[in-house]
């Protein structure tokens, strides 16, 4: 349980929204609501409404980070290119820290893995903290 | 006065712009000591993190064949280049040869090393830097400041201009969030139109032949999977880690030390080709061989460049990166730029030439030691600086004033007699002399240091006294 509470902090802390839902089924229902009720937020950016739900392989309770594989997503760019980005993983699939990550997922086996933690982010600007600089502008993990 | 003093003078001559840096950088220190608190076995990381990269320095060839062979049998594509001139050569005909002219570039510093974005540009081809730091930088043409701040030197309102006069937003508009959106969709179609992709390389598994990039933009994934078929990921040659156990140190530690994050908000992991699209990775040189075989240096080759020893520096902090006159400034850079792998010059008369060049810059630093105490592979940096001093004194490239005082100081420090009386003195003549003495133009030392009040006794005095009494 502890570790729960840790990833959820981390999570926070990265930017991250963080939601709770009782079953799988529940979480895509909330992913589909967030990503679609949030999509005309983003038009401040760009005019394109993209968003991209996944359900992540493992999260990592040291830094709030959610592992995606090739096998996660239907193309690579959808994590990156998505405007909001809905990540569903499952209590059952927290480790602590990067070390047992790699262990427990075989990093290298489909090709192409991505740790992501928050929406994409930038502070080339006078260090002012900018959500949104290439990738996600919000990002939702959902866990059940 | 040093060419650094020289630079670092015109860097303060906007004060509130100074303090702002200083004050800024030493903000990015103290997230740091906070995110490094969170983890209890820190020091432990860091000796770990230590012995696996002097594991890899120690077997580098070993380590560089493996990953050779590993990222082949993914289908990889794996180049050597010797000097930057090589690198260059070698991305252009694999550019040329597909008739590809559109490309997008992220993680650039070790380009940057190589010039590939002047190479490129001359033949033709469109290089657009995708980080919004080293886009705001490229518009400008300047280099980088800070390795993982690059544009740290600006102001809002310098940006905003730059932007207002590229990209056309509006006038006057410095509002960060406005001058990223803008960036944004700039950089957006940049890479929904890029034929190549190029990236700097964090960390190469050797037992797997992965490279591993870390952004928090997302830019290097953007550029690579947007568009783009022709993938080159170029690193130094250092860069090999040999497991994924080995490589979970270090994205433990990278982000914690650089920005006080937990982990990069992208950490990712390249390993086969993706469909329809070649990957290449291209292996650098560029003088390092030659900093692995020397005993003193070596250990420069260990760093992971998270920034931390910019940040903590007070010479740093106080002079802006763009004093060093160097890609890469602040401590490491000091120790690197004498080296230099410029390209274009004969081995022998180049490595004079950076010595001649950048001999400043091992003197630009209190050695306080406050940058080895962050590194987190534990580089003796201050150590390595002092050493530099030695070598190029020795060698006389500094100046011959400074040689000549030396040696006498070195005199007086050696003999007791000598010392405590020249102490007296000292302490007299700083009480009674007029500041004209010290603080003229004639003595560049004290142009830059302010001498503290000297005390009426020396230790020694002091405790005999009391030890009488
Ligand atoms: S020398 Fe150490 S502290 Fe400085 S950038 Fe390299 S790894 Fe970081």
């Amino acid at each position: 349980m502890e570790l729960i509470e840790i990833f959820t902090s981390r999570v926070n802390e990265s930017g991250a929204q963080l939601h709770i839902a009782p079953d799988i089924e529940e979480a895509y229902r909330l992913a589909e609501e967030l990503v679609l009720s949030n999509s005309g937020d983003g038009e401040r950016f760009i005019s394109e409404q993209e968003y991209t739900i996944a359900e992540g392989i493992y999260g990592v309770a040291e830094n709030g980070g959610i592992w995606l594989d090739s096998t996660s997503v239907s193309s690579r760019v959808r994590p990156f290119i998505a405007e909001n980005l809905a990540l569903i993983i499952s209590k059952s699939k927290i480790c602590s820290n990067m070390e047992e990550l790699y262990r427990v997922v075989s990093p290298a086996s489909t090709g192409f893995g991505v740790l992501i933690s928050g929406p994409s982010k930038t502070a080339d600007i006078e260090q002012c903290l900018v959500y949104g600089a290439h990738g996600a502008i919000k990002h939702y993990v959902i866990l059940y | 006065m040093s060419k650094h003093s020289k630079e670092g003078k015109k860097f303060l001559s906007d004060k509130s712009k100074a303090s702002w840096h200083d004050d800024t950088l030493w903000g990015v220190r103290k997230k740091r000591d906070r995110a490094v608190s969170m983890i209890d076995d820190w020091e432990v990381l860091r000796e770990r993190a230590s012995s696996v990269k002097e594991r890899v320095l120690d077997n580098l060839e070993e380590y560089i064949l493996q990953f050779e062979n590993s990222a082949r049998n993914n289908g990889v594509i794996v180049h050597r280049a010797k000097n930057g001139s090589e690198l260059n050569s070698i991305i252009l005909n694999l550019l040329k040869s597909r008739g590809f002219t559109r490309v997008v570039k992220s993680k650039s510093m070790l380009t940057e090393e190589c010039s590939l974005n002047h190479f490129l540009e001359y033949n033709g081809i469109e290089v657009v830097d995708t980080d919004l730091g080293e886009r705001i930088i490229q518009f400008r043409g300047e280099s980088p400041s800070h390795i993982v701040l690059p544009a740290i030197h600006l102001k809002r309102e310098e940006i905003g201009e730059t932007f207002h006069n590229r990209i056309g937003t509006p006038a006057g508009c410095s509002d960060p969030i406005q001058l990223t959106a803008a960036a944004r969709v700039h950089l957006r179609s940049k890479f929904l139109n890029a034929q190549a992709a190029i990236t700097g390389v964090n960390f190469a598994v050797a037992e797997s032949g992965t490279v591993v990039i870390c952004t928090n933009e997302g830019n290097a994934d953007m550029g690579l999977n947007a568009s783009a078929k022709l993938h080159i990921h170029c690193m130094g040659m250092e860069k090999i880690v040999p497991t994924f156990g080995d490589l979970a140190i270090f994205t433990r530690l990278l982000a914690r030390n650089a920005t006080g994050q937990a982990i990069t908000t992208y950490t990712s992991h390249y390993t086969l080709p993706d469909e329809d699209c070649e990957m290449h990775i291209v292996i650098l040189d560029n003088g390092r061989s030659e900093r692995l075989r020397n005993p003193i240096f070596r250990n420069s080759l260990k760093c992971i460049r998270c920034g931390a020893c910019m940040n903590t520096c007070p010479v740093y902090r106080r002079s802006g990166g763009h004093s060093y006159r160097y890609l890469i400034p602040g401590p490491i850079g000091s120790i690197i730029a004498p080296f230099g792998n410029c390209q274009n010059v004969s081995k022998k008369s180049q490595n004079n030439q950076n010595e001649r060049i950048y001999s400043d810059l091992p003197f630009a630093s209190s050695l306080c030691g406050s940058c080895s105490s962050v590194c987190p592979v534990k580089i003796d940096i201050h150590n390595q600086l002092y050493q530099w001093r030695q070598i190029l004194t020795r060698k006389k490239q500094v100046s011959p004033i400074k040689r000549v005082v030396m040696k006498f100081v070195g005199k007086i420090l050696a003999s007791h007699l000598l010392y405590s009386y020249a102490g007296k003195i000292a302490r007299l003549a700083i009480r009674i002399s007029p500041r004209v003495l010290i603080y003229n133009r004639l003595n560049a030392w004290g142009l830059e240091r302010e001498l503290p009040v000297p005390p009426k006794e020396s230790f020694n005095e002091w405790f005999r006294r009391t030890q009488k009494s």
